[in-house]
């Protein structure tokens, strides 16, 4: 009794996970590494989502237009003022409450943000650490909500939970309808060289600096939550990392700072005249046609200003249309440059204006590359995505190392002061600038205009930005180092265990970097340069952009799209690099040569015989050589098989064969005289992700040939499987995946006859002692690897010298 | 440009006095510009393995140079690639935070050299051969003295199989089982 007892304990234990897949395999071990997410993963498509990877006909989102005044007391660096928000409810559902973002409660001591951080030690704080806790300690941050009230004035209730507040409205706000309230609100801007964010302000006040400051505002403003079909409201609070989930809508903001600071913004400038001089604004046209950056406020103007304040104040007027978020930066201590893209594209407008905002600090590095990388940013972006939809694209330098907002980005690379006071960059601090430039330009695209849910799903915006960083780079110059995207680089991180799949919530991801920039990265490169080839993906790619331009697209509404446009089944695909932790790693662990019987006896007779002198004589047979044998003695007992070998052609077996031949189509004529070589190649799929097999087969005669096998070959067995290759040549070596295009992890296996690959740090060893020779040749640095510049004596167009 | 760390004692007041030790690593992170994509983590991966042809165990550690050059040099930031002394820096630093112990004792390693390549910085160690079965204990805080959200990736890789552990600040060591010859 016991015994069953016990039996059908374990039953259940086991038999739990058939509950919640009604499809699973009971005997063997059997995956099916390609069936389909339809259905098992993915939601059934409906009229708002089609199964095309489309909006559907029922598409609908919800519409937030804001009205904001603001104004900037810089002395306390504080922000206060108002948003009325007209919100207009295009779901099919009546909502009685409305739920507004206050992300700068993240700052609270008390926020969920606050107290759910972990620290890595039992016992040790780094002097960082404790630092940021010392100014929090002592800094107040988050909303200050000074009144809700309805479009008549009348308050509002509400309650604030964490980083949300929900608004009750006296009566629902049915389907179709629309709404208008105000919010009054106050906040202390955070200090973002030491409490962090993606936001704040940085103020030059050590010895011998000209005690200024930068804000980067951003996050500053309470946002609508979104309301969508597949979460209804997404109240997920901000925990700091899992990014933002807006709503599209258009802007009129007003900005009141002190009268000498400059603001860059999202959104049109409405009131040039009142805010920039006329010889600024004569510049500002003069940079429409430009062919390089032209200065709109020059570096003398920017060192005037930052010697002396003036008194009163200016409101900057800014307007935005199609917008999911709004930022600006100000401050006196700013150089801008800006030059306009043309880029002749239904959906662009006619002159973007490429500019970049930053202080003398950032000189030389930023006047020489900067709004040249914006530039070219918008242009390749525009070509592989979608048309860049608004009328400026910005970058700005402060103290956020790199930060997206709609035409607008914070990016941080600056070149040091060295001991002599001369301002010094590297190369990689150049390539480095450059490229975050690129990657928060780029997301003006992903998802400034594709607009997904970075709460929820980081690598859509990061990952498919990170891919066309990549892709970007290739474009700005010929061996641009840049290195995410290449697939070796991937290999040891998806080797390695506790990973997590890149489907997963972004708060609860393990190395970050890798899994929702890196992985999805590398795998559309893949994607496109392996599997789809250039032309099927890049039209899909441009396709997926196109159809969710300013819409809000899911996972699935991206794998859809990337099938359907390319008419590939990719599901195998999504499984393995998007839905599991496994790697490539496919072994070539057998190559078996056969040819085809000719049946006759003659020809085959001469095979045997050959292919016995082949095989080492027997061991017995050699050391037996000087016994006297039997038919030593006694010659009779050797006959006709004796004298003529033991492959010897009787003449029955050939009239047997010419009689055969009679009967024999044409075709089997052929096969039986062919020169072909048929060769049996055995692969095992070491690291379970199925891939097409890419093959490079080298032949005696010293030519070689390419064969890809789709990756289909796996479809019966996804461990093992053994193909067959046709040629008239004599096979000497195979080699799987020559150009390490797949990210296949462990290349000692990649070759038979197996070849020794010598490890990274041979090739390092190898390579050294020719490197120390040279060093000791040339002894000064090399003149590519370090620029360095006179502080003060710097100037536009000479930086890279 | 040396880390300090004082030790702070605090005693807890009222019931059994305590004692615990904090320690405070000084970071000269004024010096430090943030990392190139700032909503992005600090992440390091080291690969040891075992190589056949040499007889050597081999220790790659790949870091982000914009995260290893401004904590190692002011100025000039880079270039070093091309003196001893900062090739020979590179080596310090990276011995100093990265150890292997068997039996209690640490597994001497020497520096081959490392070289930039794209964002990152290869640095590479060999070690004597280590014998089979003995459990290794890693101890990784490379850059941790830079950050504090550091993560580092040790993959141990023998015969084909990979065997990893996270490193974070604060962390103490980690055992890996060293079995070259099995299977
Ligand atoms: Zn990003």
């Amino acid at each position: 009794m016991q015994r069953i007892i016990g039996a059908i304990a374990l039953f259940s234990v086991i038999s739990t996970p058939v509950f919640a897949d009604p499809i699973s395999q009971t005997k063997g071990s059997f995956q099916d590494k390609f069936r389909q997410l339809e259905d098992e993963d993915w939601p059934t498509p409906n009229g708002v989502r089609s199964a095309t990877g489309a909006p559907g006909s029922q598409y609908w989102q919800q519409q937030a237009d804001y009205k904001i005044k603001i104004t900037l007391d810089e002395g306390k660096r504080h922000l206060s003022g108002s948003s009325e928000i007209s919100y207009t409810n295009n779901s099919p559902e009546s909502l009685p409450y409305l739920w507004v973002q206050l992300d700068q409660n993240r700052f609270r001591k008390d926020s969920l943000g606050e107290l759910s951080a972990t620290t890595g030690s039992s016992d040790k704080i780094s002097y960082r650490a404790a630092r940021r806790a010392m100014v929090m300690k002592s800094f107040k941050g988050g909303y200050d909500i000074l009144g809700v009230t309805d479009a008549n004035g009348k308050a509002l209730p509400y309650t604030v939970v964490d980083t949300l507040m929900r608004i009750d409205l006296p009566a629902p706000l049915k389907a179709g309808g629309k709404t208008r309230f105000k919010i009054d609100y106050a906040y202390n801007i955070v200090d973002a060289k030491i409490v962090g964010g993606r936001g704040g302000y940085e103020c030059f006040t050590k010895k011998d600096e000209d005690g200024n400051c930068i804000f980067e505002i951003s996050q500053w403003y309470p946002r609508i939550s979104v309301f969508s079909d597949y979460e209804g409201w997404h109240n997920k609070a901000f925990l700091g990392r899992g990014e933002f989930t807006l709503e599209f809508g258009s802007y009129d903001v007003e900005i009141t700072v002190p009268a000498d600071l400059v603001v860059a913004s999202t959104g049109d400038l409405m009131n040039p005249e009142e805010v920039m001089s006329a010889e600024q604004r004569q510049r500002f046209d003069k940079a429409r046609t430009a062919k390089s950056p032209v200065f709109i406020v020059t570096p003398a103007e920017a060192a005037a200003a930052e010697k002396k304040k003036v008194k009163g104040t200016k409101t900057w007027k800014f307007h935005a249309d199609d917008v999911r978020d709004f930022a600006w930066a100000a401050s006196r201590k700013f150089i801008w440059d800006s030059m306009g893209v043309n880029l002749n594209l239904e959906g662009s407008p006619d002159t973007i204006m490429a500019m970049s905002f930053y202080p003398k600090e950032a000189e030389p590095l930023w006047s020489a590359y900067s709004t040249k990388a914006v530039a070219h940013t918008v242009a390749v972006y525009s070509k592989f995505t979608t048309p860049y939809p608004w009328p400026k694209a910005i970058s700005v330098n402060g103290p956020v190392g790199g930060m997206e907002y709609p035409m607008i980005t914070f990016n941080g690379p600056r070149p040091v002061k060295d001991d002599d006071g001369n301002l010094t960059y590297s190369r990689r601090t150049k390539y480095g600038l450059i490229s975050v430039i690129i990657h928060e330009i780029g997301h003006a695209f992903f998802p400034m205009t594709v607009n997904s849910d970075e709460r929820q799903w980081t690598w859509m915006d990061e990952g498919l930005n990170t891919f066309t960083q990549y892709l970007a780079e290739r474009e700005w110059e010929e061996d641009y180092p840049s290195r995410r995207g290449e697939p070796k680089n991937i290999t040891n991180y998806m080797k390695s265990q506790f990973q997590v799949p890149i489907m997963t919530n972004s708060e609860s991801i393990l190395q970050f970097g890798n899994n929702a920039y890196g992985k999805p990265a590398t795998a559309l490169a893949i994607l496109r340069e392996t599997i789809l080839g250039r032309e099927l993906f890049d039209k899909a790619f441009a396709t997926y952009a196109n159809r969710w331009r300013f819409k809000r697209p899911t996972p699935y509404d991206f794998f859809r799209t990337m099938e359907e446009v390319s008419g590939v089944d990719l599901d195998w695909f999504w499984r393995g690099w998007f839905y599991s932790t496994d790697h490539v790693d496919i072994s070539i662990d057998k190559v078996v040569k056969g040819t085809i019987n000719t049946q006759n006896p003659d020809v085959e007779a001469d095979y045997l015989i050959e292919r016995d002198k082949t095989e080492p004589a027997s061991l017995t047979v050699a050391r037996n050589a000087d016994i006297e044998k039997w038919a030593d003695r006694d010659p009779s007992v050797l006959d006709f098989y004796n004298k003529n070998g033991k492959h010897a052609v009787s003449d029955g077996q050939r009239k047997k064969y010419k009689k055969s031949l009679k009967d024999m189509e044409p075709w089997q004529k052929d096969i039986l005289s062919t020169k072909e070589n048929f060769y049996f190649l055995t692969f095992s799929n070491k690291g379970g992700l199925v891939m097409p097999i890419l093959l490079e087969l080298s032949y005696a005669d010293g030519t070689r040939e390419n064969i890809n096998l789709p990756a289909e070959v796996w479809k019966n067995n996804p461990k093992k499987i053994t193909t067959r290759v046709m040629s008239e040549k004599e096979l000497i070596s195979v080699t799987v995946d020559p150009r390490w295009q797949t990210a296949d992890v462990d290349v000692e296996n990649n070759t038979y006859p197996r070849r020794i690959i010598p490890s990274r740090l041979e090739v390092f060893k190898g390579r050294k002692t020719r490197k120390n020779l040279m060093q000791k040749m040339e002894k000064a640095v090399n003149r590519d690897s370090l620029v360095t510049h006179k502080a003060k004596k710097s100037k536009k167009g000479k930086k890279d010298e | 440009m040396n880390p300090v760390a004082p030790v702070i004692s605090v005693k807890a007041s009222g019931g059994n006095p305590w004692r615990f030790c904090l320690c405070l690593i000084l970071l000269s992170f004024a010096l430090l510009p943030k990392s190139v994509e700032a909503h992005q983590a600090h992440a390091g991966i080291t690969e040891i393995s075992w190589n056949n042809n040499t007889g050597e165990v081999e220790i790659t550690h790949r870091l982000y140079a914009h995260d290893l050059e401004p904590r190692l040099f002011q100025t000039p930031l880079s270039g070093w690639e091309n003196t001893l002394e900062g090739i020979e820096k590179v080596g310090r630093y990276s011995h100093a935070k990265f150890m292997m112990i068997v039996d209690g004792e640490p597994v001497p390693l020497s520096y081959v050299g490392a070289e930039p390549e794209g964002e990152f910085i290869y640095i590479y160690f060999t070690a004597p051969e280590i014998e089979n079965g003995k459990t290794i204990v890693v101890r990784d805080s490379l850059l941790m003295d830079a950050f504090d959200d550091q993560i580092n990736l040790v993959n141990v890789t023998l015969n084909g199989q990979t065997h990893s552990q996270y490193f974070r600040y604060g962390d103490k060591g980690k055992t890996f089982l060293w079995q070259p010859l099995s299977d």
